[in-house]
């Protein structure tokens, strides 16, 4: 069965029903099994559970340190490009918006990545828009060459790829792949992608087995919250990592909570989700898979990101750029997204540290396979 | 009742208490045993007749009592035997279910990993349903599944130690990542520990020394039975997380529980702080 | 000597002893000879498992080595 196959045979509706029927008895059997399940995430994602936070906060820090001690692993994005052939009302990389494209050379992929060696970190994330002929697999092809042999790990968030495209890049020394389908509701999800590939629902639902089946190291789900109900999204998502992790278990996994932020454009969320939100699905997830990576960008104010660090978060980016070229050369037009905390690694790391955590910069050594 | 058949391949069964019939004192209590029991599939050996003694037909009984037959490859010491072996059974017994089981060490009967990947992959591609015999080994239970096994069965400790579950940690990662059926085999000693095996979530298990070894096996049998079936329901029934302090089953009193809150300790109270500058 | 082919026998090896049977008895012909129910053995003959279904259309051959198996209690 495909993923797709499975998600088909979900009854959405009755899933959001039981979401927000939830009762307290409901949660606190969620709270005592001793292991995670699709069952009690739901129960924890409910309104019910808000009652409970400070339990679930509890027992999130225990279970995060159980499997993850005290390190926050950090991450940085690197920008290849910004062009795209999507529409995405909620992107600032949207086909019809009007900013400078740009698309890094090899000389300046270099510069970024020198820029970035010199902030400190080993571990990486490549970013581009989605555009298929300029920006594809030929392009990341040349790029990772320039880029793998600075650093230890690396990631890619780009559009979905041919299984095996995966397989060549992983040979090329790819370690994870980030795909976030932005909402599980195909509804809303039409409204928001009106142009382009990713208009496509199900491609983008199939990518991640794709992945799964290259055998790359890390999958990155995530899903865009604000675009539609927050609690039902995440609740999909983790029937999504659910059917990967039982399947795929030579892979490791990792969420994303990217809250919806403004950007040139501009999307209000329909459904809003505050920071007692983002910590309730923070704490459900930890509760429901204890190895699962949690990550978090820079999109999240200073203030709260402290309070993250030490509640379940297990990888963080600093100091990030969401313009192509950023790090060499600072410009104004071109991003992404509005950055909120733009504190510098070095700071960051030293309120890490002042929490009585690690900030951990290397965690991976490949050896035979690259 | 709900239904709760255990599936495995094309096959459905009501009892998940699989029996064997080795060590029986009588062809006629180890019948009259896996009667008792309640099994619907039990292993038997394949071994060379004597031409001079002959041997008991067990297998016309076990038919006539409608139970499904599993034969077991043990005496092969590597994978070319096992698959000679559950060549031979399959023509035998007219059933291309197998028991693989290999293992080369006569002391501990300890299952050899390599030679059991190697013969299950063999016999999946030539049609057998497969149950593999090995150690709770996790990646081991998952390259079985990978090769087409139609369930797994790792021990609980050592054949015929009724030493009790010796391998409880594996097991679980086994029963939580498989998806296939879980048969926890060999070294169940008790009918607890039977029960304990199904309330971990394994979907049977295999006994054959607790009941053919102990004084009375025909109640014996029974009672494996009745553990079986009490453990599994059990665990339908949701089972209880064991906590190391009290958690209260009636609620606090509120202004006591007010007043016991150090908000210092709070990891989340920050919050409700109208200070605090989230968003 | 000169013998006719219809009282011709043939030496066999079954689990190891030797018997004689008449040169074009089939192996269902020789379990019968053997009081052996069909039912509940395998054969092997030569080290290749034979399928049941082909018994009674299969001669013995001369000399052949001719394994039986049966189902015996065990765990």
């Amino acid at each position: 069965m495909s993923f797709a196959e499975y998600f088909s045979g979900l009854d959405r509706d009755s899933l959001s029903m039981q979401l927000y029927s939830t009762t307290a008895a409901d949660v606190e059997a969620a709270l005592v099994r001793p292991r995670g399940d699709l069952k009690s995430l739901l129960a924890l994602l409910s309104p019910a559970a808000e009652a409970y936070l400070e339990q679930m906060a509890q027992r999130s820090v225990a279970l995060t340190r159980q499997r993850f001690g005290a390190a926050l692993n950090m991450y940085i994005p690197l920008y290849l490009s910004n062009l795209c052939a999507n529409e995405c009302d909620y992107c600032g990389f949207t086909m019809s918006n009007k900013l400078k494209r740009k698309t890094l050379n090899s000389d300046e992929i270099n510069a970024e990545a020198d820029a970035i060696k010199r902030l400190g970190y080993d571990s990486i994330l490549l970013v581009s828009g989605e555009h298929e002929t300029k920006v594809g697999i030929d392009y990341f092809l040349s790029a990772l060459p320039l880029i793998k042999p600075k650093f230890n790990y690396l990631a890619m968030e780009v559009q979905p790829l041919a299984t095996d495209e995966y397989r060549q890049l992983k040979q090329a020394g790819l370690d994870a792949v980030m795909l976030y389908q932005e909402t599980y509701q195909p509804n809303t999800y039409a409204k928001h992608h009106t142009r382009g590939k990713k208009s496509d629902f199900l491609n983008r639902l199939a990518a991640p087995e794709r992945v799964a089946q290259a055998g790359v190291d890390k999958i990155g789900l995530g899903v865009l919250l604000g675009l539609d109900d927050w609690r039902l999204d995440a609740l999909l998502m983790g029937h999504h990592l659910a059917f990967l992790e039982q399947r795929y278990w030579r892979s490791r996994y990792s969420i994303s909570l990217p809250r919806l932020r403004p950007c040139t454009g501009g999307v209000e969320p329909k459904v809003l989700l505050t920071d007692r939100g983002l910590l309730q699905m923070i704490f459900a997830f930890r509760l429901f898979n204890q190895e699962l990576e949690i990550s978090l960008s820079t999109r999240e104010s200073p203030a709260l990101r402290d309070k993250l660090f030490a509640l379940g978060v297990t990888h963080l980016s600093a100091g990030s750029s969401t313009q192509p070229g950023g790090y060499a050369a600072q410009q104004t037009q071109l991003d992404q997204f509005e950055i909120s905390d733009d504190r510098t690694p070095a700071q960051i790391a030293q309120v890490i540290r002042s929490q009585g955590l690690t900030p951990v910069w290397k965690d991976w050594q490949g050896q035979w396979s690259n | 009742m709900m239904q709760d058949k255990l599936v495995i391949a094309d096959h459905s069964f009501d009892s998940r208490l699989f029996t064997g019939t080795g060590k029986f004192n009588s062809a006629k209590t180890m019948l009259d045993s896996i009667k008792a029991s309640g099994s619907q599939l039990v292993t038997m050996a394949v071994k060379r007749i004597d031409l001079q003694t002959g041997s008991d037909d067990i297998l016309q009984p076990l038919v006539d009592a409608n139970v499904k037959l599993l034969p077991n490859t043990s005496g092969a010491r590597d994978a070319k035997e096992a698959v000679f072996v559950a060549q031979l059974a399959r023509e035998m017994m007219q059933t291309n279910w197998v028991k693989l089981e290999i293992h080369p060490d006569p002391k501990y009967l300890m299952p050899d990993p390599v030679e059991t990947l190697l013969a299950a992959k063999m016999l999946c591609e030539q049609g057998f349903v497969v149950l593999p015999y090995v150690h709770a080994d996790p990646v081991l239970c998952r390259r079985l599944e990978e090769v087409g096994c139609a369930a797994v069965m790792p021990l609980a400790g050592p054949i015929g130690s009724n030493s009790g579950i010796q391998t409880t940690a594996f097991l679980e990662m086994i029963i939580e990542q498989a998806n296939v059926p879980v048969v926890i085999d060999a070294g169940i000693g008790r009918p607890s520990q039977a029960a304990l095996a199904m309330e971990m979530g394994a979907d049977a298990v295999l006994v054959n020394t607790a009941i053919a070894s102990s004084a009375l096996p025909v109640e014996m049998a029974r009672c494996f039975a009745t553990a079986t079936d009490c453990g599994r329901q059990a665990y339908l029934a949701g089972l209880g997380q064991v906590t190391k302090q009290a958690q209260h089953t009636s609620p606090l009193d509120i202004g006591l529980s007010q007043s016991v809150i150090n908000q210092d300790s709070s990891l989340t109270g920050f919050l409700d702080d109208p200070a605090f500058r989230g968003r | 000597m000169s013998v006719s082919n219809e009282s011709a026998l043939i030496a066999l090896h079954v689990n190891d002893s030797r018997h004689q049977v008449p040169q074009g008895t089939t192996l269902s012909e020789l379990l019968a000879i053997l009081a052996i129910d069909s039912d509940s053995v395998a054969l092997v003959s030569n080290g290749q498992v034979i399928p049941k279904s082909q018994w009674q259309n299969i001669a013995c051959e001369p000399n052949a080595h001719i394994e039986l198996f049966g189902a015996v209690a065990g765990g």
